[in-house]
C-alpha cells in the first residue's frame, strides 16, 4: 500500500513537471507568434536596450568613428549598454528582444534582423558600393612609389575575380563585382612584398596574401597590421610596397601616393528586432541613441 | 648492500625474505619517485600561475595606484578601476549560493536518507551528468530560456544580475549535492538508530542529528560551490549584459572579475592588458581568502 502511494506520488511529481514545462514552451511559442503577427504590441514607453559589442572590437572602433562617437582612446558609447562579445551575440541578442537596438556587420545580417535606413538608405550591398549608405568605409590599399613585377602582379591577383571573392569570404563586401579574371598564374615570379597598416585591411589582405602564395610558391608577402597612418606613412616614404588603410587619405596625402584604390568595403547596419515599428534614423540620431541620450522609444518614435 | 649480497650468495635459508624485501625496496624507491614527480608537477604549476599573474599584474597595480585600482569605478581603455566588477563578482556569487545551496544540500538529503531506490538509480546518474555538461552549454540555455523569461516578466533587457544568478545557481547545483551527499552517507548509522532508538522520528532524526554530524562536509560543499560561481567565465559572459558599471539592480547588467578578462583580452596591449592580468590577481586573492576561511574553519571544527 505504502509502496503504491510513493509511486504515484513520484508519478504525480513527474506530471505536475512535465506539464509545467509544456505550459512554459507553449506561453514562449504564443508570445513569438504574437509578436510576429501584431506589431501594435510594441509599447513605446519601454526604454531602449542598447546592444554594442565589446570595447576594442573592430566593428564597434569602426562604429564609433562613422557615427562620430569616437573621442580619442575611449569612445562615447554608454557604459550603459549591453556588452556582447562577437557579431553573433549581438544578433542573437537584438533577434530576442523586442526593445533592443545593436549594430551588426552588413553581411551579418539575415531574417532574425531588421536593418535600420540611414538617412532613407536602406542598409544593402549596393548602397554601400554606390557610397549612399553613410556607416560604412572603404578599405584602402595604397602604392605608394611604382611597384616592381611581383608586387604588380599582386595587385592584379587583388582586384581580379579569384581575390574579390575572397573579401567575401572574409566577410566584407567586394569593391568590384566584375572583376576580370586573375590572369598570372603561369607567371614565374619570385621574390617578397611587404604589405603594411590598418588592423581592420589586415585580415582580407592577408587572406589574399595566403591564396597569392599557394600560386606563387617562390613569392613571400608580409603583411603587418600597424594601423592606418602607419599604412599611408609606409607607402609614402616607400618603406613598404602596399599600405593599408581603412579611411579615405586626405587632399594632401593623396597628392603624395600613386595610386589608391578600396579593395573591399565595410559597412555596418542598424538592427532592431523586425516587431519593431522603426524604420529609419538620422545619422545625428543614431550617434545620440548609442551616447545614451534617448531612455525610451518613444523619444524616437513620437 | 654488500652485506645482502653476500647473504644472497650464502643462500642460507634465512636470506632469501632478506633479499625479497631488498628487491621491493628498489620498486618501492621507483614509485616513490614517480609519486613525488606527481605531486611536484601540480605544485610546480602553481607556483609558476601565481609567479606569472604576480609579476604581470602586481606592477600595474602600484604603477596605477592600488586604492584607484581597486576602488576606482570607471573601466575603459585608459581608465582602470575595478570594484564594479569586485562588487558584480561579490554579488553574483552570493545570490548564486543563496539559491543554489539550499536547494542542493535538501536535494542531497533527500537522496541520502529519503529517496526510493528506482528514482535514485536515475537522479544519480542524472546529478552527475549536470555536472559533465560544458559551461558553454550551460550559458547558451541561459541566453535562449532564461534571459528572455526575465525580459518578458520584469522587463529590462533579460541579460541581467539575476540571469547570471540562476544560471550560476543551476551550476553549483551537482558540486554541492554530490560533495553533500557524500558527507551525509559518510555519518556513521549508529547516529541515525540511536536517535531513532531514543524515540525520534524519522524526519527529526535525519535533521537533527545526521545533518548536524555532516556540517563540514557540507560546508566544504559549499566553498567548493562558492569557487565554481566566482570562477565561472563563458557561461556568465553570455547573459550577464557585461557592463563595466557599478551594480544598478537585479534586472540591470553586471560585469564580473573573469568576464572582464575574457571580453578585452583579445584586444588589449600595453597598460590595459597588465590590467586584465591584475584583475586575474585580485580574483586569485579572492580565492585564497575563500580556502583560507574553509581551511580555518575544518581546523576549528577538528579541534
Amino acid at each position: 500500500m505504502k509502496k503504491h502511494i510513493k509511486l504515484l506520488s513520484i508519478v504525480g511529481l513527474a506530471a505536475t513537471t512535465l506539464a509545467a514545462c509544456a505550459d512554459t514552451g507553449s506561453e514562449g511559442a504564443s508570445n513569438g507568434s504574437d509578436g510576429g503577427s501584431n506589431g501594435g504590441d510594441f509599447d513605446n514607453s519601454t526604454n531602449l536596450h542598447l546592444v554594442t559589442r565589446e570595447v576594442g572590437s573592430g566593428t564597434r572602433d569602426a562604429f564609433a568613428e562613422l557615427t562620430g562617437l569616437d573621442d580619442g582612446d575611449n569612445d562615447l558609447i554608454a557604459p550603459e549598454a549591453t556588452a556582447q562579445q562577437g557579431t553573433n551575440a549581438v544578433n542573437s541578442t537584438v533577434a530576442d528582444d523586442l526593445y533592443a537596438i545593436g549594430y551588426t556587420s552588413v553581411g551579418a545580417l539575415d531574417d532574425s534582423l531588421k536593418a535600420i535606413q540611414i538617412d532613407g538608405v536602406d542598409a544593402n550591398e549596393e548602397n554601400i558600393l554606390d557610397g549612399d549608405y553613410e556607416i560604412a568605409r572603404n578599405f584602402n590599399v595604397i602604392i605608394g612609389e611604382d611597384l616592381d613585377d611581383v608586387a604588380a602582379d599582386f595587385w592584379e591577383f587583388m582586384f581580379s575575380a579569384e581575390g574579390q571573392a575572397i573579401v567575401d569570404e572574409v566577410g566584407y563586401i567586394p569593391s568590384d563585382t566584375d572583376a576580370p579574371a586573375y590572369e598570372g598564374s603561369d607567371l614565374d615570379l619570385s621574390g617578397s612584398i611587404d604589405v603594411n597598416g590598418s588592423t581592420s585591411v589586415y585580415p582580407v589582405v592577408e587572406a589574399m596574401a595566403e591564396a597569392y602564395q599557394e600560386i606563387h610558391s617562390d613569392v613571400q608577402i608580409a603583411v603587418h597590421s600597424t594601423g592606418s597612418g602607419a599604412g599611408v606613412t609606409s607607402a609614402i616614404e616607400g618603406t613598404s610596397d602596399i599600405g593599408m588603410a581603412s579611411r579615405d587619405l586626405d587632399d594632401d596625402e593623396t597628392s603624395q601616393v600613386t595610386e589608391v584604390r578600396a579593395v573591399a568595403l565595410d559597412g555596418i547596419a542598424v538592427v532592431v528586432h523586425p516587431d519593431n515599428p522603426l524604420e529609419s534614423l538620422s545619422m545625428d540620431q543614431v550617434a545620440d541613441i548609442f551616447r545614451g541620450d534617448f531612455s525610451t522609444w518613444a523619444d524616437i518614435l513620437d | 648492500m654488500e652485506h645482502i649480497n653476500e647473504g644472497a650468495a650464502g643462500k642460507t635459508k634465512r636470506r632469501p625474505p632478506v633479499r625479497k624485501t631488498a628487491k621491493t625496496d628498489w620498486k618501492e624507491k621507483i614509485m616513490h619517485g614517480v609519486f613525488f614527480m606527481a605531486a611536484f608537477t601540480s605544485i610546480l604549476s602553481l607556483v609558476l600561475i601565481v609567479i606569472f599573474i604576480f609579476t604581470n599584474g602586481l606592477p600595474m597595480m602600484f604603477e596605477y595606484g592600488l586604492t584607484d585600482f581597486i576602488f576606482g569605478t570607471t573601466w575603459n581603455r585608459t581608465t582602470f578601476g575595478l570594484l564594479p566588477m569586485i562588487t558584480g563578482s561579490i554579488l553574483v556569487t552570493l545570490g548564486a549560493v543563496g539559491l543554489g545551496v539550499p536547494i542542493g544540500v535538501m536535494t542531497a538529503v533527500f537522496m541520502a536518507e529519503f529517496c526510493p531506490k528506482r528514482l535514485y538509480a536515475f537522479l544519480k546518474p542524472a546529478v552527475n551528468l549536470m555536472a559533465g555538461i560544458p559551461s558553454i552549454v550551460y550559458g547558451f540555455f541561459a541566453l535562449r530560456i532564461i534571459v528572455p523569461q526575465i525580459r518578458g516578466i520584469f522587463g529590462g533587457p533579460g541579460n541581467s544580475m539575476l540571469a547570471a544568478i540562476l544560471l550560476l545557481a543551476i551550476m553549483i547545483l551537482p558540486t554541492v549535492i554530490s560533495l553533500s551527499e557524500a558527507a551525509i552517507r559518510s555519518v556513521p548509522r549508529s547516529y541515525f538508530s540511536g536517535s531513532m532508538a531514543l524515540g525520534a522520528s524519522h524526519e527529526r532524526s535525519i535533521f537533527s542529528v545526521v545533518v548536524p554530524a555532516a556540517k563540514s562536509g557540507i560546508f566544504s560543499s559549499i566553498v567548493l560551490g562558492v569557487g565554481r560561481a566566482i570562477g565561472e567565465t563563458m557561461a556568465v559572459v553570455m547573459v550577464a549584459g557585461n557592463q563595466p558599471l557599478m551594480p544598478r539592480g537585479l534586472t540591470e547588467g553586471v560585469r564580473t572579475l573573469t568576464t572582464n578578462i575574457v571580453m578585452e583580452m583579445a584586444y588589449a596591449s600595453g597598460q590595459h592588458r597588465d590590467a586584465l592580468v591584475a584583475t586575474g590577481v585580485v580574483l586569485f586573492v579572492f580565492i585564497m581568502i575563500i580556502n583560507t576561511t574553509f581551511l580555518i574553519m575544518k581546523t576549528k571544527e577538528a579541534k
